[in-house]
């Protein structure tokens, strides 16, 4: 938890440096044009605004071509609040960082940032403008930051205590969500209090216009800002009101054709519990996330709403994703790559495959940042697998799997703990008992696997630590014991061009085999197993038979002996020997039980008891009302009754169920309390001799009422 | 001849105006009839931040002139007026079209859209005024703190 937090902290951080550092680049540029003759008074020449046509200012950067005026006074603000930021401010100094000197082939040799770029630190161009080198790559940040931004703060809303800090070395605390609610009011004020448009900071006092980034890249955000002030009032806990004009163009905006619908989808996921739109309202919803490749959106809505109807009502495709990821990353290389025909197109080879479903930024946009067709003009790409991260750590919450959390430090390892369970064998092993252990493949296919080895926790023994499968042994008790094994799996995987995948072996685009590596680990107890005597459910007005089973590891030659105490039963049963045995338990009168098993293992022995309680079939006084809901034992009471749930297999909500009693005469309430098991037993000394009503109030039969007497004459 | 209809469970407006203050000289029409009337020329948006019973007017300027228009097809349009929203549609130019309906015994006006609707608590309508209570999509039962007022 401390280092996610951290992690987030650095993340917020590096926000808020990439706003400071913005705040520098505009000081700089309005003082270097303000008391400039007009002709060099524009914010931004149109060298750095123009990609094209007779228009000087006519691009898709229009809105820089505004003279800043020579009383423009404006000053830095290094709150790091200011909502409106570069995207990235690396430079060259990153290259030394993440250079690797013994890779001789994939290596970073060179930083392409815009910030780099417009730092100018080879010298190559000494005119550069930085700020406007900024507008001219869109550097600058539009609605797709933003909503993404807002995307991601709403999970830490979510799952980060409102308390949590970091406190770095010099002391100081930060609070994690207080830093989030700033960085988002900020953005999301400056683009509503401007009109929906994301603007310069101070452009509308300091230039005779105001300079908003253009439609184009990004910076007209009048269909998404609905869904912003959504987010903020989450994130926040804040109240801000849209207008019916920002409410319409949201909503109109889900139908749209083109990508940036998906602001919708994006803000809706985590702004409302998509479950409650109307049953049409879901099943288009449901469908625009799939035909958009944003199938995560109903992942998301599952987690930031759970409980009721989820909108995935299945993780099946998403753990099949998990499962058919690349080992080694998603990567792209470009239609006829493979092809042998063709010169080599990069060196060295990328050997990594085009993959269905995986094709790099995959949830970023519609075609998953890039075309599905992979043409031919696309450079050869690898990616990072944050799309995977995402995923794996989304579906491991959603799912409640008992995982860590994707590791990027050793992804090989996590790729595969989505499937759990990856060693046969037995998962409790006595002092001296040896067990057979066998890893299981992921694939099915002929390849044989690679560098296998298994270890063990250090009170057992392995004895082929380089087979598919070994012997253990324990040797003494330890809790918890382990076996673990890694090795080396290759797989066919099939490639994707064009739209169409390729899974075989023909040329020019065949299938690739990439090795995948895998660690799976099986906790072993060491000594005697814990049993448990689990029934069936009883129905006191059914056949009334009563069937156990000892639930626990079924080790060869265990052995089972029943017994039966203070028991009447109709088929005189008083001991038996199995794993289950079935009584019937008579009608004739209540009646108590315990019930006792003694189990002999190869680990020792045990035994194991249960106390049961059973009940006439309920009628009349003390019997419920006409359903038989409720049944009090012993009636007339004294000092402790019991009552129990009459309908068959009925299984108490995990939260309980609250029960009430209340005096006859008077209605008064004596008792309130919860009660979590089919039967219970209530303490009644306190009550004095009267007739009294029992309510139970339950999700699946409303009330039940029964009534009963406390007697002590 | 001016027709209102007031819906009786908007309290905050019939403290000063009650049911029972309408006109009865002439047949009452409907809120369909009203709605449908003609264009709608200028639309306020008032919010209830604090929860204090005051709602205060927000929004740009730009859109208080825009004009709406209920057809008896159950269409709507939004049309922008005299002033646009800067990286609009232009002047007086369809920013928005989709279906509308009345629901509650026609005491809610209801949006319709691709995904989820838009629903309205009808406060009360005259020939030249509607008042509306925004009901939102996460709190459909709860404090109305954002109204919406027609006017032609």
């Amino acid at each position: 938890m401390q280092r996610t937090l951290e992690e987030i902290f650095l993340a917020l951080q590096a926000i808020r440096r990439l706003d400071m550092q913005t705040q520098c680049l505009i000081e700089e540029m309005y003082n270097t044009r303000k008391n400039n003759p007009d002709d060099a008074k524009y914010m931004c020449e149109w060298q750095y605004t123009n990609s094209g046509g007779l228009n000087p200012f006519g691009s898709g950067h229009v809105n820089f071509d505004s003279q800043v005026v020579d009383d423009c006074n404006f000053k830095a603000n290094y709150s790091g609040y200011n909502g409106f930021f570069i995207r990235e401010d690396a430079t060259q100094q990153l290259e030394q960082i993440l250079h690797d000197s013994t890779d001789e082939t994939y290596n970073i040799d060179g930083v392409g940032s815009s910030f780099a770029q417009a730092t100018n630190e080879f010298q190559l161009c000494p005119k550069v403008d930085r700020f406007c080198y900024m507008a001219h790559d869109q550097n600058f940040i539009s609605q797709d930051q933003v909503s993404n931004l807002l995307f991601g703060f709403s999970f830490i809303k979510r799952f980060i205590p409102a308390g949590a800090t970091v406190t770095t070395c010099d002391g100081t605390s930060y609070n994690i969500r207080a830093i989030t609610s700033s960085i988002t009011e900020a953005l999301v004020f400056n683009i509503d209090d401007h009109d929906n448009r994301i603007v310069i900071p101070s452009s509308g006092d300091c230039c005779e216009k105001p300079v908003k980034i253009s439609t184009s890249a990004g910076g007209h955000c009048g269909a998404s800002v609905h869904g912003m002030i959504q987010a903020y009032e989450y994130i926040t806990g804040k109240k801000r009101k849209s207008t019916l004009g920002q409410g319409i163009a949201y909503r109109l905006s889900a139908d749209w054709i083109t990508r940036d619908k998906l602001y919708y989808y994006r803000f809706t996921a985590v702004t409302r519990d998509v479950s409650n739109l109307s049953a049409l309202g879901r099943i288009r919803f449901k469908n625009t996330c799939f035909d958009s490749n944003v199938e995560i959106y109903l992942l998301a809505n599952d987690i930031m709403f759970p409980g009721g109807d989820d909108i995935t009502e299945s993780t099946d495709f998403f753990r099949d994703m998990l499962c058919d990821a690349p080992c080694s990353g998603p990567c792209s290389k470009g239609e006829g790559y493979d092809d042998p025909t063709l010169p080599p197109q990069a060196f060295p080879d990328f050997t990594c495959p085009n993959t269905p479903n995986w094709l790099g930024t995959r949830w970023e946009a519609q075609d998953g940042g890039r075309p599905l067709k992979n043409p031919k003009d696309v450079l050869p790409e690898q990616f990072n697998g944050l799309d995977y991260m995402a995923l794996f750590n989304m579906y491991a919450i959603k799912n409640n799997l008992n995982v860590p959390y994707y590791n990027p430090d050793l992804p090989p390892d996590s790729n595969n703990a989505i499937v759990n369970d990856q060693i046969d064998g037995p998962s409790n092993l006595c002092v001296g008992q040896t067990g057979t252990y066998a890893l299981k493949r992921l694939y099915l296919n002929s390849f044989p696997l690679s560098d296998i080895s298994w270890k063990s926790s250090s009170n057992m023994t392995v004895f082929s630590p380089s087979a598919e499968s070994t012997d253990a042994k324990m040797n003494s008790k330890l809790d918890p014991s382990f076996v673990s094994v890694s090795f080396g799996e290759d797989r066919f995987i099939p490639q994707y061009y064009e739209g169409a995948t390729i899974n075989s072996t023909a040329t020019p685009y065949p299938r690739v085999i990439e090795t995948c590596t895998s660690s799976n680990r099986k906790e072993i107890v060491s000594g005697m197993p814990e049993y448990t005597i689990q029934d069936n459910g009883f129905s006191f007005c059914g056949p009334r038979d009563y069937t156990l089973v000892v639930e626990g590891p079924d080790f060869p030659n265990n052995k089972y002996k029943w017994s039966f105490k203070n028991f009447i039963a109709n088929n005189s049963i008083t001991t038996a020997t199995g794993k289950s045995v079935t009584i019937q338990v008579s009608t004739s009168q209540y009646s108590y039980g315990e019930i006792s098993v003694e189990i002999e293992t190869i680990c020792g022995s045990v035994t194991i008891k249960k106390n049961v309680n059973f009940m006439e079939c309920p009628s009349g006084l003390g019997g419920g009302g006409a359903d038989n809901s409720i049944l009090v034992f012993p009636n007339p009471g004294r000092d402790e009754i019991s009552m129990a749930f009459t309908q068959d297999n009925y299984e108490i909500p995990p939260n309980g169920i609250p029960i009430r009693i209340v005096r006859a005469n008077s209605g008064q309430v004596v008792r309130t309390e919860h009660v979590y098991s089919k039967i219970s037993t209530i303490n009644t000394s306190t009550l004095t001799n009267g007739s009294y009503n029992i309510q139970a109030t339950t999700p699946e039969f409303g009330i039940l009422n029964s009534s009963f007497i406390i007697s002590r004459d | 001849m001016k027709k209102i209809i007031f819906i009786c469970f908007a309290l905050p407006f019939i403290t000063f105006m009650g049911c029972g203050s309408k006109e009865q000289d002439a047949p009452m029409a409907s809120v369909s009839e009203i709605l449908t009337q003609g264009e709608w020329t200028s639309v306020t948006n008032l919010e209830d931040i604090d929860l204090d019973g005051t709602f205060v007017e927000f929004g740009d300027d730009c859109e208080k002139d825009d004009h709406f228009v209920f057809k008896t097809d159950l269409t709507f349009q939004q049309k922008t007026g005299a002033t646009d929203c800067d990286g609009g549609v232009g002047v007086n130019a369809i920013a928005a079209e989709g279906d509308w309906s009345l629901e509650d015994a026609d005491r809610t006006l209801v949006l319709h859209f691709f995904i989820e609707d838009a629903k309205f608590k009808i406060y009360s309508i005259t020939d030249h005024e509607i008042k509306l209570g925004m009901i939102e999509d996460t709190n459909p039962i709860g404090v109305i703190t954002q109204q919406i007022i027609f006017k032609r």
